[in-house]
This record gives C-alpha cells, structure tokens and sequence, in this order.
C-alpha cells in the first residue's frame, strides 16, 4: 500500500462555458434527443392549430362596437363575426353592478377602491404601519363597506335593498366574506381538532366533517329554500347573507383540514422547548407553532381560497344575482340576440375568474419564494 | 422572596413515579440538588435519565411523588409556568425556533414571559450571545449556523431567562465530534459561574471537570449517587461500572 499525502492544493477553477447562444438553448432544451424534439414539434404545432382560430375569434373577427345585436351579425357585418365585445361593452354596467341603482353607483364604486387599496396594504408585506392596516380592514373596512352598500337614511345614503345588488359586486362580496372568514375559522377549527379536550375535539371534527360531507349546492338550497320554512316568521335573515353564511362555513371545514396538516408538520420539540420557556400553550401557538404550520401550508391556503372563489358561481342556482347570472339574464336580452352573444359571454366569465384565480397564484407563488428566501437551505 | 427561600434547595425530588403510556419509567426516585450544584445523570438510552430531567420543568408529567424547584411545588399548570420560567432547558436536537433570527430566538421568552421591554430583552440577548462567543450571529436565522453554533445559541436562549437552574439533556449527542468541544467549553465556563446545573451526558471527560456528584440510572430507578471523585475512584454499582466502560467485578 503506498500513502497518500496532498502537498500542492488544488485551486478551484471556472466551470467550463455551457453551449452559448439562443440556438444552444434551444438544442439543449427543446431538441435533445428525438423523443424530445418530437415532443417540441407536436405541441407546436398543436398551438399552430389553435392559436390562430382563437385570435381570429377573440381579435381579428370581433366586433368592437354597437348598440344592439344587428351589430354581430354576420350578415349585416357582412363578414365573418367573432367575439362581440360590443355586447359586453354595452352590458358592462349591468354586469359589475347588477340592479343597483344607477344614481347610486359610485358608492360601489368608493367601496370597490377602499377594498382595493385595503388589499394593496395587506399583500405588500413591506407596506408602513400594517397593523394599523389590519385593524382598518379586518374591523373597519366590512362595516364601512356595508353601510355604504346598503346605504342608511339617516346619514343621507339612500337604502338599497342586497336584492338589488349584482353582477361582479355580489360575486366580490360573496368571495370576499368568505375568504376572510374562512381562514381564522378554520384556524380555530384545527386547533379545536387538536385539543386535548375530548367536547371540543369531538364538536370540532363533528363539525368539519359535517360541512365536508355535505354537497355546496345543498347547503345552498338548505339556506335559501329550507332555511325560512324553520325559522319563526317574524325572524327574517337576508338572502344574501344566508348562502354567505353557508359557503363561509363550508370553506372553513376544508381550510380546517389544510392547517391542521401544517400543524402536524410541525415537531413536537418545537412546543416544548416554547414550553420550556415558560410560554403558555396560547402564546406558544402564535409565536411559535402557527407561523411556521401556515408558511407550509400557503399552497393549501390558496388552493381552498381559489376554490371558493369559484363555488361562489353556486349561489347563481338558488336565485342570487352573482356574476354568472347577471350574465345569463344578459345574453337572454332578445334586444341582444345573436350567433356569438352566448359564447362571448362565457368566454368574458371565463377570463374574468381567471384572471382572478391566476393573480391569486401568482401572488401564492411570490410568498413562497420569499418565505423560502426567509430560511434558506433548511 | 423571603430569606429562607434563598437556602432552599434547587431541585428536589420525592418519590417519583412516572409512566410514559403503561411502562413505569421513573420508580421512586429521591433526588436533591443544593443550589449551585452540578450534577451529571448518566446510564444507558432508555434507563429514564431524560425523563428524570424533563419531569423537574414538567415537560414529562409525574403520577405520584413530589418535584419542587427553588420552593416552588410543581402541582398544576400555574406552578408549572412559573418553574419553567426559572428552569433553562437545552435539547439533544438543538430545537431553535427556524422562522426567527438568533436574537429573536433569545428574546421570544424574555418580551414574552418575563414582560421586558422589547430592547432590554435584546440588550440581554446580546450579552449573553457575547458570553457564548457569538454575537456577531445575532441576525442569523438557525438553519445558517452550524451544529456548534445552534447549541450555543439555545444554551444562549435558555439563559435569557435567567434561570436558577440549567437542564441539558444529552447537548452533544447530535454534534459532529469536532464541534462537540465548543458546546462542553461553554457548559464548563457556564459551570465556572456559579449555576445550578443538572446534566445528561455520556462525556465522562466532562463530568469528571464539572460535576460535583454523578448519578447513575437504570431501568427508571437511581441505582448509585456518588461524589465526582469517589464515584471516578470506585463507581459500585454494576450499572456505574458500565457506564465507565470497566469489567463487572
């Protein structure tokens, strides 16, 4: 055997250049090998395929301007007709504000800017003085938000009865409420479920498991049809608020469900070295064990949070006036009739609760990057 | 705190019982330690050394037998609050808290037991990270430091509290052998200072150094208690003839 004893070091030296250029990307990720070429080649020309129809229909054909249906017909266009945006344009107003008075809009209009500039505040996570901002709009922001909606005589604003209100306004409210319902409620709800005390583990998982086995559209119907037939007469809750209720409550059962997974993630060592410091079970919950179940449990969160965005179109069933079925009634208008009207306006549903759900993706993304910047190679 | 409570003794322990689900893990364990005193339990894994130390801040609860700690009799969830106030406890798996940096680690009990103010609490934690030769880590999240580095930092975070005892259970078991030398440094100049301390180790080199009485376990039961340097002289019992690596006799 002979020994082995380094006595020049060895200097670390410059990867060697990978193969430069946009054709050395393009052949190290798009053309390696056949399969992979083949693989590049079929989706192109899937998109070729494609591609072309939906711009012809969305852009080229569309018409963008008109007062009635004559406008998207073909054979007054005298060309072909693809999406008629002039319908959209012309039914706008219905479609974000329902039946609300048309005098009374910009009072919609007010609250649709304050919740914006309140969710501004609350997802810029470096923004000034942000438990001020929680407490404006966790507190004040919903009952500012009401009364201006509702209006109240005696301070002038005229009331508008919730059947009234419409179109995108019901859908944000409803999507709303029960975002910020369901997420400390289903906090509770998971730490009920982990509770050393058998009552409250046992109504706790009674009560998650009740509201995850029950369809929406039943607890929909349940609250808006059932619902009257048992309370006494003179008790009225108003058929906005009952499915609101119902889907805060069905959304916190399966936001239940996701924190407690996170809660299980989480070591039990970690509570007792809190606990050996003297912190209590509440305080070591909300310094130590919560922060760190939430953070992993973010894509969760926000897939339940996008899920309920979209159920929130169930509530257009049981005779409240979201989005969708301000929409339906829209396209039904004979004044309107005409080839594409009905496509073009599922096609405008269709990017509007996308163009939702995908921001909401991609702000889910941008926490967790930065989270995981926050604990690098843990 | 009344004159008499000064002399009480740190730690004391009367006919413990414990049971971890039906196996009777602790059998009458008597157990008294003076203040300032370090004791070292030692014994092999599964002889009950870390449930006898996790039991003094109540982290393991005792069925039967009395535990108080500087006077106070740990008998329900307040008393169990203000011993762990006064009890310092450093873990086998570090257990930093990952989602704060070093400092806040040392401060989380501190603001939030003990009521300092935000920047007395940091103040201390500064000292005591100088004290534990870190403090150029203070902004550090844990999952940057190395094994070394996170012991220090918890032994760091235990003593923020200001406690009147320290408990290690097994603090370099999980170390890299070249960084467990920095840990035991720590603990010997800890030592030096005065504190009460009760120790889980397998460092014989360490208890030799620090401690002033050895207390050997086995199978839940105290099975020797010795002075340092009669038990290291002449350990009787099987068990601490073990523990030191000799031959049965």
């Amino acid at each position: 055997m002979t020994r082995f004893v380094r006595s020049t070091p060895v200097p670390p030296r410059p990867r060697p250049p990978r193969p430069g250029g946009a054709f050395g990307w393009l052949r190290e990720n798009l053309l390696s090998g056949w399969g992979n070429a083949l693989t590049t080649l079929a989706i192109l020309a899937l998109l070729a395929w494609l591609l072309p129809p939906v711009l012809r229909f969305l852009v080229v054909d569309a018409v963008w301007t008109g007062t009635s249906g004559e406008a998207c017909r073909p054979e007054v266009a005298g060309r072909p007709v693809g999406a008629c945006w002039a319908f959209v344009a012309d039914k706008i107003g219905y479609l974000v504000y329902g039946s609300y008075p048309v005098g009374e809009r910009w009072r919609v209009n007010l609250v649709f800017a304050l919740a914006a500039l309140g969710a501004g505040w609350m997802l810029w996570l470096d923004a000034p003085r942000r438990g001020l901002g929680a407490v404006l709009v966790f507190a004040v922001l919903p009952v500012v938000g009401f009364v201006l909606l509702a209006g109240a005589p005696r301070l002038g604003l005229g009331s508008v009865p919730t059947g009234l209100w419409g179109g995108m306004l019901v859908t944000f409210v409803v999507a709303l409420t029960g975002i910020v319902a369901a997420l400390p409620l289903g906090i509770l709800l998971a730490l009920g479920r982990r509770s050393r005390l058998p009552v409250l583990r046992y109504a706790c998982i009674g009560f998650i498991e009740f509201w995850r086995g029950v369809p929406l559209i039943t607890v929909l119907f349940m609250a808006n049809v059932m619902l009257p037939l048992f309370l006494p007469g003179d008790l009225t809750v108003d058929r906005l608020v009952r499915p609101l209720v119902g889907i805060a409550l069905f959304a916190s059962a399966y936001m239940a469900e996701v924190v407690r997974g996170g809660l299980q993630a989480i070591p039990e060592g970690q509570s007792q070295a809190a606990a050996a410091l003297g912190l209590t079970r509440v305080q070591t919950l909300r310094h130590v064990v919560l922060p760190q179940a939430l953070k992993v449990v973010v894509p969760g969160i926000v897939n339940t949070l996008i899920g309920l965005f979209k159920d929130t179109t169930l509530v257009s069933i049981v005779g409240i006036a979201d989005f969708i079925r301000v929409l339906e009634s829209a396209r039904a208008d004979p004044r309107w009739s005409a080839p594409m009207v009905p496509l073009t306006a599922y096609v405008f549903a269709g990017l509007f609760y996308f163009a939702f759900c995908f921001l909401m993706a991609r702000y889910a993304g941008f926490i967790e990057r930065r989270l995981a910047a926050g604990d690098r190679a843990r | 705190m009344n004159p008499s409570a000064k002399s009480e003794p740190a730690v004391v322990l009367s006919g413990v019982n414990a049971w971890y689900g039906d196996t009777h893990v602790l059998r009458d364990v008597d157990l008294t330690v003076a203040r300032g005193e370090r004791v070292v339990v030692c014994g092999s894994s599964g002889s009950g050394k870390s449930t006898l130390i996790r039991c003094i801040n109540g982290l393991q609860p005792h069925l039967s037998g009395s535990i108080a700690v500087t006077g106070i009799r740990l008998d329900g969830p307040a008393a169990l609050e203000a011993v762990r106030a006064r009890v310092g406890m450093v873990f086998q798996s570090f257990e930093l808290f990952p989602h704060l940096t070093v400092l806040e680690n040392c401060t989380l009990g501190p603001v939030h037991v003990r009521r300092l103010a935000r920047a007395e609490a940091e103040a201390l934690a500064r000292h005591h990270l100088a004290r534990l030769r870190i403090p150029e880590k203070a902004d550090a999240r844990p999952a940057d430091l190395s094994g070394g580095q996170r012991q220090r930092v918890a032994i760091a975070r235990a003593l923020c509290m200001e406690p009147a005892v320290m408990l290690f259970d097994e603090p370099t078991s999980a170390l890299d052998p070249e960084m467990v030398e920095e840990v035991l440094e720590a603990m010997v100049d800890l030592a030096r200072s005065g504190m009460t301390m009760v120790c889980v180790t397998h460092e014989m080199g360490f208890a030799r150094r620090v401690a002033d009485r050895i207390v050997v376990m086995d199978q839940g039961q105290v099975v020797e208690v010795a002075p340092t340097d009669a038990f290291f002289a002449g350990p009787r019992h099987p068990r601490s003839r073990a523990v030191l690596g000799l031959a049965p006799v």
